[in-house]
């Protein structure tokens, strides 16, 4: 910064003092205040974006972030994190702060980091619903940092549909004893299938049901689990058919 | 079976304007499957002149017999000539059963079991489904004047020959190329019908309609912005598709801004108190619902990315406290039988500058594989990622996943790896070794 303006800025400081005010500005690279080591406001990440892009449209910071300027002159943001990096992203290499030189401790700085976050209004709905049918451009309702889908502009219409009707599923949930998982793998083993089955110690039942079934999808390379169940029934049922009458009987079968 | 432009929001931001379409001549041009048409019939409580149009056999079937249009279609292979049976009632059976029809074609190759299933299932209900569809068509209360099959200007023009400056002109040109092109290339090759010719739909033919109207009282949806103009509605609510609606004659305005789902759970995140836990601290990678996980990534990620969200959630612990999150979805593309790294960042105080390069080691470990596996029941041996960047090489990934492609012109970098077999545990214990203490 030139010597001309910097002799300006602190000839206007300078009137700021006679009126007992407590504060200074300056005009300084975005990117040289140093930001607090922790801070806990967070913007998402679409707040920060039409902030950049306000910004971009306003040529400058519409509110000055507030900085502590220490004794080897190095400023510290107090408040304004986003709006000082929001500037540095709008491709901005000087911006305005407001800042003080009072001598604070960390408590204090602190103190005054949380309280410009928690210190905030609140709307009140129905007002706010008419200062926002105020505005007309979509441009200007992008730059409010609002929209029609917080506010609840338009009531939801239904329409019959037109699609075809497609078949109902339905979810089956399976509870084996162990010794019927068992008998599963023996099926299993009896396909000759399940050459990369493996276990390591004792699984519960659920562990080695889908163990044999993620086992007799990749063996037959069927994606879809439902369908892997039905061909392992129908393995089940051949296999049955295969049985002597009287293993049927034996089973309750006959 | 459709896939179309008009979301809830455009359909709630027209039908808060009956007023302007009540009584009026509307020409709707690309209907698709006629949502314009059945909000501003519903809205308006069915006054409003409707002439519609559109070029696909789905949209002019149904188009004709809205309009009480004659409508030939035959079949011509063999092997589905059962279906004349299910044609020749007419009216909406024949729209029914065209629409599960259409449906079954997905399954029309049998290649394999679940297709094989799936198609005989079809087969077997056909005159069921059928049935319920009918019942559920009778139920759509819309007629329109008039349907033209052909090119949108060229209706455009037809209307104002017709009817002068009564039209309200309202275009939704399609957006999406769809991946319909099998389909409707078997759906010429079944049946034979009288098929429009009409230009390419193509960005500088979208202007040109978009103009042409502009002329006149006019709505036109693109996904695109028009320069100079303002739009009527500009809506971003999905990823990467931005929706404009330009109008000369509509009073209200409405936006709608892409809002990142947020359940407002928050979890306690590692601070720097916490910083001597490192060594001998228990790691944990805990199955979350992905939507927990997004407002994190509205905050951690990089400011310009338009992320979406993944199939499955994980959050990491260190000594019960969480330092990161990961994300998977099903690979798509060349990758197809991998899982997708859809998503791993480091959250709270940064207590390593090679924390990234944990949570990435951490997205292949045993504990991870084997939730997913159970989730999925199914394997995928690989998991695959791809990072934006202009950089030869991502640091975090380096050494953890092998580098597959990088393709400098689009800044990116595809990475690849199989599954460490490693506990969480070990894969914390082999960071602390590797890289920790480097």
């Amino acid at each position: 910064m030139d010597d001309e303006i910097r002799a300006r800025i602190d000839g206007f400081n300078a009137l700021l003092a006679q009126f007992d005010f407590p504060f200074r500005i300056d005009i300084v690279d975005p990117k040289e205040p140093k930001a607090a080591p922790k801070n806990a406001r967070f913007m998402r990440q679409e707040v920060f974006q039409q902030l950049v892009a306000n910004i971009r449209r306003d040529k400058g910071l519409t509110s000055l972030p507030f900085c502590w300027k220490d004794r080897k002159n190095i400023y510290h943001i107090l408040s304004g994190h986003h709006r000082i990096e929001a500037a540095i992203a709008a491709g901005h290499e000087n911006i305005m702060i407001l800042y003080t030189d009072a001598r604070l401790t960390e408590e204090e700085r602190v103190s005054i980091q949380l309280s410009h976050n928690s210190l905030a209004g609140e709307d009140e709905p129905t007002i706010l619903r008419e200062l926002w049918g105020q505005i007309k451009s979509v441009q200007m309702k992008q730059y409010s940092g609002l929209d029609d889908a917080v506010l609840n502009s338009y009531k939801p219409i239904q329409i019959a549909s037109l699609g075809e009707k497609t078949p109902g599923f339905q979810e089956v949930y399976f509870s084996f004893f162990p010794s019927e998982v068992e008998k599963l793998d023996e099926f299993m083993k009896r396909l000759g299938t399940l050459t990369k089955k493996r276990y390591v110690g004792r699984l519960d039942e659920f562990d080695r049901f889908v163990e044999m079934l993620l086992n007799f999808k990749d063996a037959s390379g069927i994606y879809n689990s439902a369908t892997a169940m039905l061909e392992i029934i129908e393995i089940v049922e051949e296999w049955l058919a295969r049985q002597p009458a009287e293993v049927k009987e034996s089973n309750g079968a006959a | 079976m459709f896939l179309g432009t008009i979301e809830p929001v455009v359909r709630n931001f027209l039908a808060a304007h009956a007023e302007i379409f009540r009584g009026k001549v509307v020409a709707v041009g690309c209907s698709g499957n006629f949502t314009s048409e059945r909000v501003l019939w519903e809205a308006t409580g069915g006054n409003v002149r409707l002439f519609s149009n559109d070029v696909s056999l789905y949209s002019c079937l149904i188009g004709a017999h809205l309009a009480g249009e004659p409508f030939d279609l035959a079949v011509v292979e063999d092997e589905y000539r059962w279906l004349e049976r299910a044609f020749a009632p007419g009216g909406w059976r024949r729209i029914a059963s065209f629409l599960v029809f259409y449906r079954m074609l997905e399954f029309e190759r049998r290649n394999n079991a679940y297709r094989v299933r799936m198609w005989n299932h079809h087969f077997k209900e056909f005159d069921n489904l059928v049935a319920a569809t009918e019942e559920r068509l009778n139920s759509v209360l819309l007629e329109i004047e008039g349907f033209f099959a052909g090119d949108v200007l060229d209706f455009f023009q037809e209307m104002e020959r017709r009817h002068g400056e009564d039209v309200i002109y309202t275009s939704y040109m399609p957006f999406f190329k769809g991946g319909y092109e099998r389909l409707y290339r078997r759906v010429g090759e079944i049946f034979q019908w009288r098929a429009p010719v009409y230009p390419l739909l193509d960005d500088d033919r979208r202007v040109e309609v978009a103009n042409w109207g502009a002329d006149r009282k006019h709505i036109t949806l693109l996904n695109f912005p028009l320069p100079g103009q303002e739009p009527a509605m500009f809506g971003h609510t999905q990823r990467n598709v931005h929706v404009f609606m330009y109008s000369n004659v509509l009073e209200k305005t409405a936006l709608y801004r892409r809002a990142h789902p947020d359940a407002g759970v928050r979890f306690e995140l590692m601070g720097d108190e916490n910083w001597p836990v490192l060594a001998g601290g228990q790691v944990k990678v805990i199955p979350i619902s992905p939507v927990h996980i997004q407002p994190y990534k509205a905050y951690y990620l990089a400011r310009n990315i338009d992320f979406s969200m993944g199939i499955y959630g994980f959050g990491i612990s260190l000594a019960g406290k969480v330092i990161g999150f990961l994300e998977f979805s099903f690979a798509q593309n060349g990758n197809a039988s991998d899982w997708y790294l859809f998503s791993d960042f480091a959250v709270g105080q940064l207590f390593h500058k090679r924390q990234s390069k944990l949570i990435a080691l951490l997205a292949l470990c045993e504990d991870v594989r084997r939730k997913l596996e159970i989730s999925s029941l199914r394997r995928r041996p690989h998991v695959t990622t791809t990072v934006w960047t202009n950089k030869p090489v991502s640091m975090k990934y380096r050494g953890v996943f092998e580098l597959v492609k990088r393709d400098q012109e689009r800044g990116m970098l595809n990475y690849r790896q199989e599954w460490t077999g490693l506990t969480a545990q070990q894969t914390y214990e082999l960071w602390m070794t590797k890289y920790a203490r480097g």
